[in-house]
């Protein structure tokens, strides 16, 4: 699957409730969604200080405003791969592959989990 | 609003019994009664200061009330300000400001903090208004120390810019510059490190090599450095001085600058050597923000803070904490504005665990620095830093250099703006 018809999906169910938060008094049940998925883009302490280390070139939660390349919201597997490539020195790169070597393989996959449930695109037009 | 509301209320059931206990701990006798949030104010509005401020207000999800000091109402970035030097970007290109951290619910206060009450925890600013915390966060920045250099003071910047904190200094060494006939000599005087911005002096170097070599070819630009070699980037920069500045751009070694004439616009090396210009810029030497030493997070004799690097608390005062370049550096770790954003966020996440009774994670920090060494071309030094519980610092795990290869530093070129704005965005929102 493309990462684009699962970030649209996601886009889909933030634009459905927002009106409704807007509007007025919510059910127990929507109120429990939306302060989940507030949550749920947290990230637990132990990847959040990693994950940040990302944001000063990659935009705040890997959403990146201007010429670098946005990591938020890609799929994770593919997250995964890139990284463990530019780790290897197998991908092409002016600077990443020098960091990448930084991370573990746990670190990786739980970078690459964080990144992939963020959401894409509120800083630069999709 | 409603839902934001619930997660909040839901979040300081626990938080506030943690922050309260904490409080009992430290002898806190509280006056007001006790609000259910915890209290953090941050002091200074860089770098280091906006990403902690922005970062709290983020991890705390609303159980942290947060106040950032800071006396100005526009901040104006260091990193591209040299640009302005030479000609392909405005000042306006990189001005920011605090209205999206105060839109996050940041409490934005425009004053001077002046003192710290560490045992009451109380921070008293300019105005006289009293803040009480939980914990403190200082990012005050450097302090230029203009009488290290004879003949050089505040007044004497007037006439002859450091420009090594971005605003009028910048406008005003880039007026001189283009004021300057063709055939005239440009001065730098660097600095013995440390130093803000170890790569700083030498980009500069760059960008007026670059506007001299387009606009003023007869025009001599003059390195006087007091390193033995560029504490950056060395054969990096060393190269394109020589492919790109040959005849424009002299780069001396150990040669600090002792003395300034004003009136006659001359330095005076260490060695007794003069040198004359036209236009001159001095970076004098500097050490942690004033704040640093009127409150003892600098002990007497000391330049720099020294902190727990696992918290970035200070070892001077307790419950506060200091960020950014004022900090005494952990081995290999630059002062730079990714270096302070990397504090900010590390502070944050120790404070918001701490404050919730936990014990916080190791910290991890990045660091890259892009020079710009046209209008076009960039070269990076880039790093990662881990905490060693054995060593109790911070030690560098990865790293690297821009390669050899010309062509892939136009595409670094355009990331290095991209760089500016995804660090401009995560500091300031």
């Amino acid at each position: 699957m493309t990462p684009m018809p699962r970030l649209t999906m996601r886009r889909l169910a933030i634009g459905a409730l927002l009106p409704l938060v807007g509007a007025g008094p919510l059910g127990a049940q929507d109120a429990r969604t939306a302060a989940d998925a507030a949550h749920d883009a947290q990230a637990a302490p132990a990847v959040r200080l990693l994950a940040a280390t990302c944001a000063n070139c990659h935009g705040p939660q890997g959403d990146s405003p201007g010429a670098m390349p946005s990591i938020a919201g890609l799929p994770r597997e593919h997250l995964v791969e890139r990284l463990r490539m530019l780790r290897a020195g197998a991908a092409d790169a002016t600077l990443m592959h020098q960091l990448a070597k930084a991370y573990s393989d746990d670190e990786i996959e739980r970078l690459a989990a964080h990144f992939a449930r963020q959401p894409r695109g509120r800083r630069t037009a999709p | 609003m409603t839902a934001q509301l619930r997660l909040t209320r839901r979040r300081l059931l626990g938080f506030g019994a943690a922050a309260a206990s904490l409080a009992g701990l430290a002898g806190c006798t509280p006056v007001a009664p006790r609000t259910a949030q915890a209290r953090v104010v941050v002091v200074g509005g860089g770098f280091g200061g906006a990403t902690a401020a922005h970062y709290l207000q983020q991890w705390s999800e609303g159980a942290i009330a947060v106040t950032l000091v800071e006396p100005r109402r526009r901040y104006i970035s260091c990193p591209m300000s040299n640009l302005v030097l030479g000609g392909s970007k405005a000042l306006d290109e990189m001005t920011l400001g605090y209205d999206a951290l105060a839109r996050l619910g940041i409490r934005v206060v425009h004053d001077h903090a002046v003192a710290i009450a560490a045992e009451r925890r109380v921070l008293r600013l300019a105005s006289g208004a009293a803040l009480p915390y939980d914990r403190l966060v200082v990012s005050p920045g450097v302090e230029l120390l203009f009488e290290q250099v004879r003949g050089m003071s505040e007044a004497a910047a007037r006439q002859i810019p450091h420009a090594w904190q971005a605003g009028e200094q910048t406008a005003l060494l880039r007026q001189q510059l283009e004021a300057m006939p063709d055939g005239g000599t440009v001065l730098i005087g660097v600095p013995a490190a440390p130093y803000r911005c170890p790569p700083g002096p030498y980009e500069r170097a760059c960008q007026i090599a670059s506007y001299l070599k387009a606009h003023k070819p007869r025009a001599k630009l003059i390195v006087l450095d007091a390193n033995a070699q560029p504490v950056a980037k060395a054969a990096l920069f060393t190269r394109v001085w020589r492919e790109d500045y040959a005849g424009i751009l002299e780069h001396r070694p150990n040669a600090r600058v002792a003395e300034v004439d004003v009136a006659t616009r001359t330095f005076t090396l260490e060695s007794g050597e003069r040198e004359r210009g036209d236009v001159l810029n001095l970076i004098p030497p500097m050490r942690a923000g004033a704040l640093a030493h009127a409150t003892g997070l600098a002990g007497d004799g000391e330049r720099w803070c020294p902190v727990d690097w696992m918290t970035l608390e200070s070892t001077r005062l307790p419950g506060v904490h200091v960020l950014g370049d004022a900090t005494l550096s952990a081995p290999g770790m630059p002062k730079s504005a990714h270096m302070a954003n990397q504090h900010g966020k590390a502070a944050a996440a120790a404070i918001v665990e701490l404050l919730a009774g936990r014990v916080p994670e190791p910290p991890v920090m990045a660091n890259t620095c892009y020079s710009m060494v046209d209008d076009r071309q960039a070269i990076h030094v880039a790093s990662m830093h881990r905490y060693d519980a054995t060593q109790k610092t911070m030690v560098a795990t990865a790293g690297g250099l821009s390669g050899s290869e010309r062509g892939r530093w136009v595409a670094e070129g355009r990331y290095a703006w991209g760089w500016a704005r995804s660090i401009w965005a995560d500091s300031f929102g």
